[in-house]
């Protein structure tokens, strides 16, 4: 008699705890944090792995919204990415399974615990860790440094119950962020100063270097055009980058490409073995391209900007001798001994470079020997 | 700065006219003209190049535009690299060669519109002058040791007593003994500092050379702004700015 009034009460209370056990008793929030960027997702995927709450990527918040006791709920937490598929699981185990009383509530900061109010507890929770072995690809390939590139990562959440060993979803929630290819990334930056070094270059007996801004021990494809010579500077260049390098296809004087070379740093020297690649007064136009691996084990374009810089003329020869006609012999001397170029020439206002220097310099020199023309200082 | 060079000019000016004046009372062969001057405009400057600066005893300007009218005792001054073309109301043209001084005294009809007797007194430099023919007018050019009387010619007269004739005649008188020969075509004329005389027939190159060298007036001129950029070694640029004077397109056509 007894055991039937003690069978019946624990039916009755078995009863009253699936009735209990409804979603909408247990109310369970999951949000990224506000700070959070696709440049935290791999120390995100460390900080579940190592269950590491020094920096807070997610927020996991459950509350009992019941007048009952909600017993025995495990948190189950699955990473999935739209490109890799399920990315890890991390399956509370047995310890840290824990019961929240009505009001009661339990929050996680990834998968630590960092608040917890009016529950019961059973040790600290610890997590059994699965990861994909696409998931494994993701992770080492952040950890590579490879580009985060385009897809949708969802966290799903789900909280368990034990019940007599059965395991119940008693509620689920999920949150998703997008990640996408940082165009940011795709640029190599230039420093326009390096334009202004190459103006100043005696190009007769200096040998010009190249500089951007990159990583160290990168390849990096540089390209030189002749822009006075290529009838298409922009189709060159793309001509010129869309073709696999070849050693033995650095150099189409005819098409304008003056260089077209691998560099393993973000500098290039032009060796002596090119001396007198660069004549005065020509206008030349410099890129460099770089290959960059994406998470997703692509490969994108990065580019630099497309520079010109024109080279100006060392003073000497026919240089010198129309120089000494403007501003005579001892002007044109202290010129040459301050190290200065002749860039370019303005006649009220209109600029002239390059060739038509020499031509505005010689119909000077005409002029003044027929005393046409004086020069007033 | 330009105030002290300019003032200058001026004292230099004025001390080498009294030492000319002084010179001339003291030549036997010569008497200064004494013209009938007024405060009427002789000439006008038609064409320069800088510096030119026009002196006289309350004025000391330097030209910034053409058309700079002269009255009788300014003195012309022309800079390292100046030069400057005079236009007469009798239309008579003096050039005037770089780093040249002269004084200009001309006596004026009762009309004030033609140059009746001009009298240029070379300090110097040099100047190579186109004067109309007319036996009732009268062209003077006065240096340390000559006169160059003319009357119709195109002629050279430098401040170191050098009279050259590109055609026309002119007379020169040498002051010293007041000796007077006469130079025609091609013909030139040397006083020497000793008071020896040079004279001979230029060659056609060394004509050509002395009249070049006023070739830049011979068109109307045009001002320019130049400005040369270099660049240092560090690639930063410098500039050098300039100023020519050029002859228009249509002076040369």
């Amino acid at each position: 008699m007894v055991n039937n009034i003690l069978n019946s009460i624990l039916v009755v209370l078995l009863l009253s705890v699936g009735a209990v056990a409804q979603s909408s008793d247990m109310e369970l929030d999951i949000r990224m944090d506000s700070g959070f960027s696709q440049q935290d997702l791999s120390e995100m995927f460390s900080a579940v792995i190592e269950q590491d709450d020094s920096a807070q990527f997610f927020q996991i918040t459950a509350e009992n919204m019941s007048s009952g006791i909600l017993r025995n709920n495990f948190v189950i937490l699955e990473v999935h990415s739209e490109v890799f598929g399920t990315v890890l699981t991390a399956e509370q185990s047995s310890s840290g399974v824990f019961s929240l009383n009505p009001g009661g509530q339990i929050t996680f900061s990834n998968l630590s615990i960092t608040e917890i109010s009016n529950l019961e507890i059973r040790g600290e929770p610890e997590f059994d860790l699965v990861i994909t072995s696409n998931g494994r690809k993701l992770i080492q390939n952040l950890r590579r440094g490879y580009l985060i590139a385009d897809d949708l990562f969802t966290i799903n959440v789900r909280i368990e119950q034990d019940i007599m060993d059965n395991r119940e979803i008693l509620t689920q929630e999920s949150t998703s962020f997008e990640t996408a290819l940082n165009e940011s990334e795709l640029v190599i930056e230039t420093d326009r100063e390096i334009v202004t070094e190459l103006m100043g270059l005696n190009v007769s007996n200096e040998a010009p270097e190249f500089s951007w801004t990159g990583e160290e021990n990168r390849s990096y494809r540089l390209v030189i055009v002749d822009t006075d010579r290529a009838q298409n500077t922009e189709a060159l260049f793309s001509e010129r980058f869309t073709r696999e390098h070849s050693e033995n296809d650095i150099r189409d004087e005819q098409a304008g490409v003056v260089l077209d070379v691998i560099a393993g740093q973000p500098s290039y020297q032009i060796p002596d073995r090119f001396a007198g690649l660069f004549e005065p007064g020509k206008t030349y136009a410099w890129q460099v391209q770089s290959s960059k691996q994406t998470v997703q084990d692509n490969f994108v374009q990065a580019y630099s900007d497309r520079l010109e810089f024109t080279t100006s003329f060392p003073i000497e020869g026919e240089i010198r001798e129309l120089l000494v006609n403007i501003f005579g012999e001892e002007r044109t001397n202290e010129f040459i001994e301050n190290g200065l170029l002749l860039d370019q020439i303005q006649v009220d206002g209109v600029t002239y470079s390059k060739e038509e220097v020499l031509s505005i310099l010689r119909e000077m020199a005409g002029k003044i020997e027929n005393n046409q023309l004086k020069v007033v200082s | 700065m330009k105030k002290i060079i300019i003032t200058l000019v001026v004292i230099g000016a004025i001390i080498t006219g009294i030492i000319l004046m002084l010179s001339d009372g003291s030549e036997s062969g010569y008497e200064v003209p004494v013209l009938n001057e007024t405060d009427d405009e002789v000439a006008f400057v038609r064409r320069y190049v800088p510096s030119v600066t026009v002196t006289n005893v309350s004025y000391a300007d330097s030209l910034q535009e053409v058309g700079r009218a002269l009255i009788s005792g300014d003195t012309l001054t022309t800079g390292n690299s100046g030069y400057a073309m005079v236009l007469f109301l009798d239309e008579s043209i003096a050039r005037v060669s770089p780093s040249s001084q002269m004084v200009i005294r001309s006596e004026l009809n009762p009309e004030r519109n033609l140059n009746l007797r001009t009298h240029v007194g070379m300090l110097l430099g040099g100047i190579f002058l186109d004067v109309e023919t007319d036996p009732n007018r009268e062209f003077e050019i006065t240096t340390t040791r000559a006169v160059a009387s003319v009357k119709g010619t195109r002629f050279g007269v430098t401040a170191d007593d050098k009279i050259w004739v590109e055609e026309g005649e002119v007379e020169v008188t040498i002051r010293e003994t007041g000796e007077v020969r006469s130079l025609g075509n091609k013909m030139y004329l040397q006083v020497e500092a000793d008071g020896t005389v040079d004279s001979g027939e230029l060659t056609d190159q060394e004509l050509a050379e002395l009249v070049d060298e006023y070739e830049i007036l011979e068109g109307d001129l045009i001002e320019r702004q130049m400005k040369i950029q270099f660049r240092n070694r560090s690639g930063d640029p410098v500039e050098e700015q300039i100023r020519v004077f050029e002859q228009s397109d249509s002076s040369n056509e």
